[in-house]
């Protein structure tokens, strides 16, 4: 049996290495006899959340960051940053968002071709997240990782290789079904995970979703990014501005609403802050997801028995950090009721931690022969 | 020097408080980490300064670290060193940036020597002595924090203060401290051994010497006398007693100089041993507190064992399934996979 032996230092200065250090050999390895740990994990391309059964739940943005050389080493005083940390220094580091595009389904970096490097920052990422769930080394870890259902085998691979170092036994599921899983809608639901990279859409009918079931399109968070940012050029040609800078913004002022307040940025003109009016821009851009989601749905309601269509039609969940966007429920239902007649979209409570929460009741009811025998 | 003290003797009100000061400090030691440059830490304490406030009441305390408060900064003025010191309760800290172990043991030995010329606290004969323990940055213990530093400071004031005070110990120097004492005792012992040798040899050649000397003389005075056998049975009587005599007396004194040698042995074996229980126990809570620092128990689990499905959940049989559905899917990748990797 795999043991951990966790002693790392992500936050440590000097010498230290922030990468999570296991250890596998038998004899260092404390029993673990006192208790089981179950950890839910929505791996995401813009966040990537825990919620673990000893209470801990925390989300970090999806990067990773490696000083460029010795300086920067030296300067950062750590090996490995990740999340917001791996942002603000992006410039002295080999940056990387390991799951962009969807999780790992691109099989290059946004910025760089460096494949094995994406996946060696996944899986430190992976690494990561589980160490801030705080594991104790004498308990018994089961995590059930989130993953699109169509990722690819490779990188499922990858995400199982990294977990196994600090876990006791992994299983990965679909994202969209861990969603409605964690709020026991297990029954003519669509379910729709919007992410950064990827928007999940899934049905569900009361047995575990097939690949007919699912249906992933990258119309997400990146491609309101993307959007945002031609829109704004274009109004705005002297504007100067990151594609981190344009996250950053629609996170602060996403909205569809017609009635949503004006939004005022200031973007540097040759170097000088100026301020813009950017709220077209904004739902636009936003509401540019809409049409293509509810193209989604269609599909999925139409291939549904007819008899169970209406009912499938009113109990749409919303669910991804891209449900945070105000207004997008709304816009989701008129937009189906002119399109399929009718519609019910609701907005789960935690957008954040849905996946997770998902996740984290799968492995809990998961029974424990299944955790034994994938030891 | 830039200086904070809370004593109560009248001196100038501090322009900063001991929150400022220690800020300040602070800011310095992260410079200097982040710079690389040495810095040391000094605390400072006045021997038997418990006694003499049980003796003299606390304004005799106060007025003896304002003393030596007084006095770290006329030296540290004198010498050109620069820094910042805090007094509060029984001890001053001090913190030189800049300044490397060799400048700072010369500090220490100016101060030490500046102690003595202060005047005797009232009702005691000798001047105050100091002891002062230091530590500087350049140690991985030292350099990960400033409570590292100052608690290193601490441990080496604890030990010049169990050495018997009146001294300068610096943090880490102290294990060469035990092993110089070690050596010391090591040559102590072969030559009180050699002695212990030349001694008894001595008793018996000496012994030997002045029975001799002793024998001549009185055979000479009985010489003069006529030999009779009373006379020959008398003479020989008193040579047995005066050797017997000289034999006692010089047996005791032998005696009395091998239990002073061992008296010396033992007071240095002490001493190692005081002093090395003293530097293990502080290695072990610097490990223990190293090794809190790095390794982080964890949160405990709200769950004590395997749970799985619960048989009250109404919609048990489907989410079975549904478990046995991704289980399947996982093993089947997961034994996939690992029957590859065997392969290939």
């Amino acid at each position: 049996m795999t043991k951990n032996s966790t002693a790392s230092s992500g936050q440590s200065t000097g010498g230290t290495t922030a990468a999570t250090k296991t250890s596998t050999t038998e004899e260092t390895s404390p029993s673990k006899d006192h208790g089981v740990l179950y950890l839910g994990v929505d791996l995401g391309t813009s966040r990537t959340s825990i919620a673990a059964s000893n209470g801990q739940r925390v989300t970090i943005s999806s990067h990773v960051g490696y000083p460029k050389d010795v300086v920067a080493r030296k300067l950062l005083g750590k090996d490995i940053l990740f999340g917001d940390e791996a942002v603000k220094h992006r410039l002295s580091c080999r940056f990387y968002r390991p799951l962009a595009s969807g999780v790992m389904k691109a099989t290059t970096n946004e910025k760089t071709s460096d494949v094995e490097g994406n996946m060696k920052a996944a899986a430190d990422l992976i690494r990561e997240i589980i160490r801030l769930s705080k594991p104790r080394t004498d308990e018994l870890v089961y995590a059930v990782i989130g993953v699109p259902a169509e990722a690819a085998i490779h990188h499922k691979d990858a995400i199982i290789k990294a977990a196994r170092e600090s876990v006791d036994s992994v299983m990965l599921c679909s994202e969209p079904f861990s969603v409605a899983y964690g709020l026991d809608m297990l029954d003519d639901v669509l379910v729709i995970d919007i992410g950064a990279g990827t928007t999940d859409l899934c049905r569900m009918h009361g047995t575990m979703p097939e690949e007919s079931d699912q249906v992933t399109t990258t119309y997400a968070g990146d491609f309101v990014d993307n959007r945002l940012s031609e829109l704004i050029a274009k109004r705005y040609p002297q504007a100067q501005f990151t594609t981190q800078m344009i996250k950053e913004i629609k996170e602060k002022h996403s909205n569809i609403s017609d009635t949503m307040p004006s939004v005022t940025v200031e973007l540097p003109v040759n170097g000088k802050p100026t301020s813009f009016d950017i709220t077209e821009e904004v739902r636009t851009a936003c509401r540019s997801i809409v049409p293509h989601m509810v193209d989604g749905l269609s599909n999925l309601i139409a291939t549904f028995d007819p008899e169970f269509q209406s009912r499938l039609k009113n109990r749409v969940l919303l669910a991804g950090g891209g449900s945070m966007i105000k207004g997008l429920d709304l816009a989701i239902e008129t937009e189906m009721h002119q399109r399929l007649g009718e519609g019910k979209v609701l907005r789960i409570e935690e957008p954040v931690y849905g996946g997770a929460n998902g996740a984290l009741k799968i492995a809990h009811d998961m029974p424990g022969e299944y955790w034994e025998k994938l030891k | 020097m830039t200086s904070v003290s809370n004593g109560t003797t009248e001196r100038q009100a501090p322009r900063l408080s001991i929150a400022q000061m220690l800020g300040v400090i602070r800011v310095e030691f992260h410079r200097a980490r982040t710079q690389r440059y040495p810095l040391c830490c000094l605390m400072i304490a006045v021997d038997g300064l418990d006694a003499l406030a049980a003796r003299d009441g606390w304004q005799a305390k106060a007025s003896s670290m304002g003393a030596t408060y007084d006095l770290l900064k006329r030296v540290a003025r004198e010498h050109g060193f620069i820094g910042m010191a805090v007094q509060s309760g029984d001890r001053i800290m001090a913190v030189f940036p800049n300044t490397t172990t060799e400048r700072m043991g010369q500090l220490g030995s100016f101060l030490l020597g500046a102690a003595l010329t202060l005047p005797a606290p009232a009702g005691e004969m000798k001047p105050l002595t100091l002891s002062l323990g230091a530590a500087h940055n350049l140690l991985a213990e030292t350099n990960s924090s400033f409570e590292g530093l100052v608690e290193s400071s601490g441990r080496a004031l604890h030990m010049a203060t169990q050495g018997g005070g009146g001294r300068y110990v610096m943090y880490r120097e102290a294990e060469s401290e035990i092993d110089a004492l070690r050596s010391d005792l090591a040559a102590a012992t072969r030559t009180f051994r050699e002695e212990q040798q030349a001694l008894s040899d001595e008793i018996d050649d000496c012994g030997g010497l002045q029975r001799a000397e002793l024998v001549d003389k009185i055979q000479r005075i009985f010489a003069t006398v006529s030999r009779t056998p009373e006379v020959e049975t008398l003479e020989k009587q008193v040579v047995d007693l005066a050797v017997a005599e000289l034999y006692e007396e010089r047996r005791k004194a032998v005696a009395a100089q091998m239990r002073e040698h061992g008296r010396q042995v033992d007071m240095l074996e002490r001493r190692i041993a005081k002093l090395t229980s003293l530097l293990g126990v502080t290695e072990e809570e610097l490990a223990r507190v190293m090794a809190m620092k790095q390794i982080d128990a964890g949160v405990a689990s709200i769950f004590k064992t395997v749970q799985g499905l619960s048989g009250d959940d109404g919609s048990v049989a489907a989410k079975k399934a549904m478990m046995a559905t991704i289980f399947e899917q996982n093993l089947a990748f997961q034994k996939n996979k690992e029957s590859h990797a065997a392969a290939a």
